[in-house]
């Protein structure tokens, strides 16, 4: 149990010669529930795409659930961003959730009637089943990030990798999102969240991992909330980082007790 | 009384229609799922480059029945796709560029072999760049069973049979990997394999398509029915209800076309075809 989850040794990457990430070491626990942040560029969704092979890296190696991707191909959800998404593709609600349980049928495989019941847990769980049958284009931010939700839950897998699902959304299904993302955690699911908001970070996740093209601060989210390392993450972007530390001097509010 | 006759059409005249559904079919439905992939202009791209393929296929077997033709049209459909991949990834050419410079080399070179040999071996040019079913529906036949049919419509009947139980049984690895390409990986579906059958298919059912409406015309039947489709379509079934129908009205509707305007065939159900289109776009606009 002790194993990490997720584990990336020396993992550098880098666009037309120019590095977007360098010497990347992390080593995740399992059961654990983890935000990813950094400023703009600072190579959150280059590091979640290597890590799910979209991405070949310049050196290094990263291990999912002690293993290279390859043979936990199945066991791996991802929550993509949602600008990577056709919304126009003619696929409902239920489709897209159907797509989750799709990682035991064959080549020749079709969906059958346990699939649809996993699928339709899953929209129970994200409060979407009434949208079951609703094509993805008609629904609002907050109702795709949890169709897709949805589609990981499906999936049953072990860790899940999800790039912004907080982005666009309004602040009730934000306050959803994060309390699936906890029960998911207290099933023993390892969850990495791209997240962009410092003011919620520290109460949204148990743990931080501060990137800006290398890893400037990792561990308990307590811990990595200090204006030090804040600081030497976002850099010169001090109005977010004074709002922050206005926050902190207040006496933490906007934190729940 | 039977349908044919009902229209008053000849046998002739029913197999021309069937010839030109059935290719329309077989093209539709791999090309919904190049439009849904945003791979139109590759459609584009392969049925344009098959043309040398083709031709030396022609060359080699002496016949446009022979399955040198496939065999040629897949690898020049191939080496294509695989051209513009690598001048896009390796080479740094923006995609649009690759594939303009790409297809447009391959046609002219399957041009050039035509000219050049098309005076020793019965090949016609026109035939070839703008289909002439209304000539071919006349050729070679073939007896299935007890029932004769011209050699086209066995062509087309089996090319869309290929695209059929191609989109039926690989629905799904295809949806997922349209839809979210790095999610089907994750769930080990290997979409790269599904993308590739793909272009596999659309090569084959291109070089059917060639002697219908040639190769100039043969991207209409890819994109038309899948564009049209998704106007209106929620769902995929409905999608695929839509192409269906709209490979049915198109070669009917051509068919009446032709015969008013006296025109080729092919070009008519390409018209009628991109008729329906702005129909459903019209329609889809005031619905909306």
């Amino acid at each position: 149990m002790n194993a990490p989850a997720l584990e990336t040794h020396n993992l550098s990457v880098s666009y037309r010669g120019k590095p977007v990430l360098q010497g990347v070491d992390l080593a995740i626990p399992a059961g654990s529930l983890t935000g990813l942040m950094g400023p703009n560029g600072a190579g959150k969704s280059t590091l979640l795409k290597t890590l799910i092979g979209e991405i070949r890296p310049d050196s290094g190696w990263a291990r999912l659930l002690g293993e290279p991707l390859a043979r936990v191909l199945g066991r791996v959800g991802y929550v993509p961003q949602r600008e990577s998404i056709d919304w126009d593709f003619p696929v409902s609600v239920l489709d897209v959730a159907l797509m989750g349980t799709a990682r035991d049928l064959g080549w020749f495989g079709r969906p059958g009637r346990g699939h649809r019941r996993r699928a339709m847990d899953a929209l129970e769980q994200t409060g979407m089943a009434d949208f079951a049958g609703r094509r993805i284009g008609e629904l609002s931010g907050g109702q795709q990030q949890r169709a897709f939700l949805a589609r990981a839950l499906a999936q049953d897998a072990d860790i899940y990798l999800m790039d912004e699902p907080l982005a666009g959304v309004d602040a009730a299904t934000e306050r959803a999102i994060i309390a699936l993302l906890g029960t998911m955690r207290d099933a023993g699911k390892t969850v990495v969240v791209v997240h962009h908001d410092l003011r919620t970070a520290g109460r949204y996740f148990d743990r931080l991992v501060l990137l800006n093209l290398r890893v400037v601060a990792h561990g308990p989210a307590d811990d990595v909330m200090r204006r030090e390392l804040l600081e030497k993450a976002y850099g010169g972007k001090l109005t977010l980082l004074s709002e922050v530390a206005a926050r902190e001097v207040r006496g933490g509010e906007g934190r729940e007790p | 009384m039977t349908p044919a006759a009902f229209l008053s059409l000849t046998a002739n005249d029913g197999w021309l229609l069937a010839a030109a559904f059935l290719t329309a079919l077989a093209c539709g439905l791999p090309g919904a799922w190049l439009v849904l992939r945003r791979m139109s202009l590759t459609g584009d791209a392969i049925s344009h480059s098959v043309l040398p393929g083709i031709v030396i296929g022609f060359l080699i077997s002496g016949s446009l029945d022979s399955p040198w033709l496939v065999i040629g049209a897949a690898t020049c459909g191939w080496l294509a796709v695989m051209l513009i991949d690598r001048l896009h990834h390796v080479g740094g050419v923006r995609e649009d560029a690759a594939t303009g410079i790409v297809f447009t080399t391959m046609f002219s070179l399957g041009v050039l072999l035509m000219r050049r040999y098309a005076g020793r071996v019965d090949l016609d040019p026109d035939c070839v760049l703008f289909g002439q079913i209304d000539t071919a529906i006349h050729g070679a036949r073939v007896t299935i069973g007890s029932l004769e049919i011209p050699g086209i419509v066995a062509s087309s009947a089996f090319s869309a049979l290929l695209a059929i139980t191609f989109a039926a049984i690989l629905h799904h690895r295809l949806l997922a990997s349209a839809f979210d390409t790095p999610h089907s990986r994750m769930l080990g579906h290997a979409p790269a394999l599904t993308r590739s059958l793909l272009l596999a298919v659309t090569a084959a059912v291109v070089v059917a398509a060639f002697q219908a409406v040639g190769a100039i015309m043969s991207v209409a039947l890819l994109v038309l029915p899948g564009a049209t489709g998704l106007l209106i379509a929620r769902r995929m079934p409905a999608l695929f209800a839509v192409i269906t129908v709209h490979a049915a009205l198109s070669a009917f509707l051509g068919f009446q076309l032709a015969g008013l305007a006296n025109c080729n065939y092919g070009a008519a159900v390409v018209i009628a075809g991109a008729g329906l289109f702005v129909l459903t776009a019209v329609f889809a606009k005031i619905r909306a």
